[in-house]
């Protein structure tokens, strides 16, 4: 009965009216932002994170998980109304929900997209009510070498599951690695990079990063496009038929079932999800020709789990520390900003922010049911705004944000290098996620690493002979090799194909 | 020769060796220590090199795959009048405050837009120009000079 009570202590924190509020202004936000082209949930974090600098953390983080969600769902409304995915995860629903709309079934499309995200989301968020704390009393065993070989497992799962090149991944993540290494040395207090500039000696802003990849980088590769498509969307009636529900209700499920699975793995996440989850209804389908024509199982599916897969990638982040994708490094850095650090103690030692923001994510996906169908014909509107309005808007919200961290205009300038680079490896072909990963990684890695071979009187075997930590390197290497085989590569090639 | 430096992989495999190298030759003043006491430099050390390697790496099978992509063209003007909006706010920001930083990047990065239309510009500053001030100082009190120090 530990858990009722534990979950009447969430559902406490998080109707204080206070809590409640932000969940909604986050959700809320999140819609908005997600709804807007060429803004994904990374972006809309990175630029909304100033409004919370002054909040309680576990207000904040309310907040920031209401934005996730919201810019999540935001993005599928878009790929359904004009096939315009906001970010990856929704790149799927475009298939098949955008055909919905072109028969006159966008309505239907967008409500069944809702009910199951609300559907999956309810379902994982029990999941990381029930999994978490064994989990963390699993990571209080945790030494530093298994640290050390968790964080090399949750690095090649990022880089096995990433789309594209895999080498250039791992470039990516080593570039992220070393640029979390600026600053001051905790073991000896050295200087590392800072080049004398003293904002640089607490490391490199996280915010400063992240705004200079996501935002200004964006930005710049968005104006260099050609005129971005429009389509007058049709919404339609928002009652699905009866047909429809029939379908949908078991590509819900099993969305749901390999949305939660894949949300917990190393690298995994939503994108992922929703990849997976639309490749399995094409499989169990009897009819797989309907597919790509408006099959309401291609956006039910993909949409549970996408958002499955969102929720269930909080539980190694919140339990072991290790966020597995860029999305869950952004709020780990975000958590930072507020003192507190992820962990297998933060179950036990905060309680109150632990299963305040457990019990909130919950609220946040039935707020963004009320948000989202009463609403459309908002949200619509929002998709007429030209980007030639809204890209100075972004670019403020960078600078703003960047400079009322620590009031330093010198970041703001960092903030603009971060850009160009962001930029320049967009344009020759980078995937820049998996370097936040990376950063936030790289000084954990490294402190691990130290203290490991310290206590084993730098005898490097100890990554073997422990067994969590061998355990976990046996799955990294096999990961690796996996992926190096010939067949293995085309499945995962095909997979991000569709 | 130029011609194979506009493949995209040949180009960013040197750029992540660019780093690499940046990073053994700023770092190579730091201690590297022993493997039982690793000093500040034994971790980026280890990194610049992976960095270089996979760099190469990246490089060289772009170099022989004639197929690879190339580095499409950028347009200049966009990339220059965003990057001189976002420095005029680093500049102004402290001796002019939030009004007029705001104004002078929607104005300046509306020069890197197509179909810039200027009376939407202006009205548009002005719009962001107050909402900054009133959320981000009046209603969330961020420590943001509104008229410079």
């Amino acid at each position: 009965m530990d858990l009722l009570s534990d979950i009447a202590l969430g559902f406490g924190v998080a109707f204080s009216p206070v809590n409640l509020l932000f969940c909604f202004v986050g959700a809320l936000l999140g819609t908005l932002i997600g709804v807007l082209p060429g803004i994904g949930p990374l972006g809309a974090i990175a630029m909304l994170l100033p409004i919370t600098f002054q909040f309680e953390p576990v207000t904040a983080l309310i907040m920031l998980a209401g934005i996730y969600y919201g810019a999540q769902y935001g993005g599928s409304t878009t790929s359904i109304l004009v096939n315009l995915p906001g970010e990856t995860s929704s790149v799927v629903t475009c298939l098949d929900g955008h055909q919905m709309a072109r028969n006159g079934r966008g309505g239907a499309a967008l409500a069944i997209a809702a009910l199951g995200s609300f559907f999956a989301g309810s379902v994982a968020t029990l999941l990381v009510a029930v999994a978490s704390p064994p989990l963390a009393r699993l990571g209080t065993l945790f030494q530093a070498p298994d640290y050390f070989s968790l964080m090399v497992l949750g690095l090649v799962g990022a880089v096995v599951l990433a789309h594209g090149s895999i080498a250039k991944a791992i470039g990516m993540i080593l570039l992220g690695l070393l640029l979390g290494l600026v600053g001051t040395d905790l073991n000896t207090g050295r200087q590392r990079y800072t080049f004398g500039i003293p904002e640089l000696s607490d490391g490199i802003g996280f915010v400063t990063l992240a705004m200079g990849l996501f935002g200004v980088a964006q930005v710049l590769v968005n104006l260099e496009q050609h005129a971005m498509p429009r389509a007058t969307a049709i919404v339609g009636s928002l009652w699905p038929s009866r047909d429809e529900l029939r379908r949908s209700v078991p590509a819900t499920m099993r969305g749901t079932a390999i949305g939660s699975l894949l949300g917990v793995l190393p690298g995994g996440g939503a994108i992922l999800a929703s990849f997976a989850a639309y490749a399995l209804e094409k499989k169990v389908s009897r009819d797989p020709a309907r597919f790509g024509r408006g099959a309401v199982e291609g956006v039910a599916a993909p949409e549970s789990a996408n958002n499955a897969g969102a929720q269930t990638s909080f539980i190694p982040m919140l339990t072991l520390g290790i966020p597995s994708n860029a999305l869950m490094a952004l709020l780990v850095g975000a958590m930072s900003i507020f003192g507190v650090v992820p962990g297998p103690r933060i179950v036990e030692e905060q309680p109150q922010l632990f299963w305040g923001l457990v019990a909130s994510m919950w609220i946040g996906n039935a707020m963004l049911l009320v948000i989202n169908l009463p609403l459309i014909g908002l949200w619509v509107q929002l998709l007429r705004i030209p980007y030639r309005l809204l890209y100075p808007l972004i670019l403020l919200l960078c600078c703003i944000g960047v400079y009322a961290l620590n009031g330093s205009a010198l970041e703001v300038g960092l903030m603009i290098g971060f850009g160009l680079l962001g930029y320049a490896l967009l344009k020759l072909g980078f995937e820049p996620a998996p370097m936040l990963l990376g950063f936030v990684l790289g000084p954990l890695m490294e402190e691990n690493l130290r203290r490991a071979l310290a206590v084993s009187r730098g005898d490097a075997s100890v990554f073997f002979t422990r067994p969590i930590s061998a355990t976990l390197l046996a799955i990294s290497l096999l990961l690796l090799l996996a992926v190096l085989m010939p067949k293995v590569g085309r499945i995962r090639g095909d997979a991000f194909r569709e | 020769m130029s011609n194979i430096l506009l493949r995209q992989n040949v180009l960013g495999g040197l750029l992540l060796v660019l780093f690499g190298v940046l990073g053994l030759a700023l770092g190579a003043s730091l201690d590297i220590g022993t493997v039982r006491r690793m000093g500040p430099g034994f971790f980026p050390r280890i990194l610049s090199w992976l960095l270089v390697g996979i760099g190469a790496g990246i490089a060289l099978a772009g170099a022989r795959d004639a197929s690879a992509d190339r580095v499409s063209a950028g347009a200049w003007r966009p990339l220059a009048m965003v990057t001189i909006a976002l420095l005029c706010f680093q500049l102004l920001i402290d001796r002019l405050g939030l009004v007029v930083a705001t104004i002078a990047v929607v104005g300046i990065a509306a020069l890197g837009g197509r179909d810039t239309r200027w009376p939407e510009v202006a009205a548009l500053a002005g719009v962001l120009a107050a909402g900054a001030a009133l959320l981000f100082v009046k209603a969330l009190d961020l420590p943001i000079p509104l008229w410079g120090r």
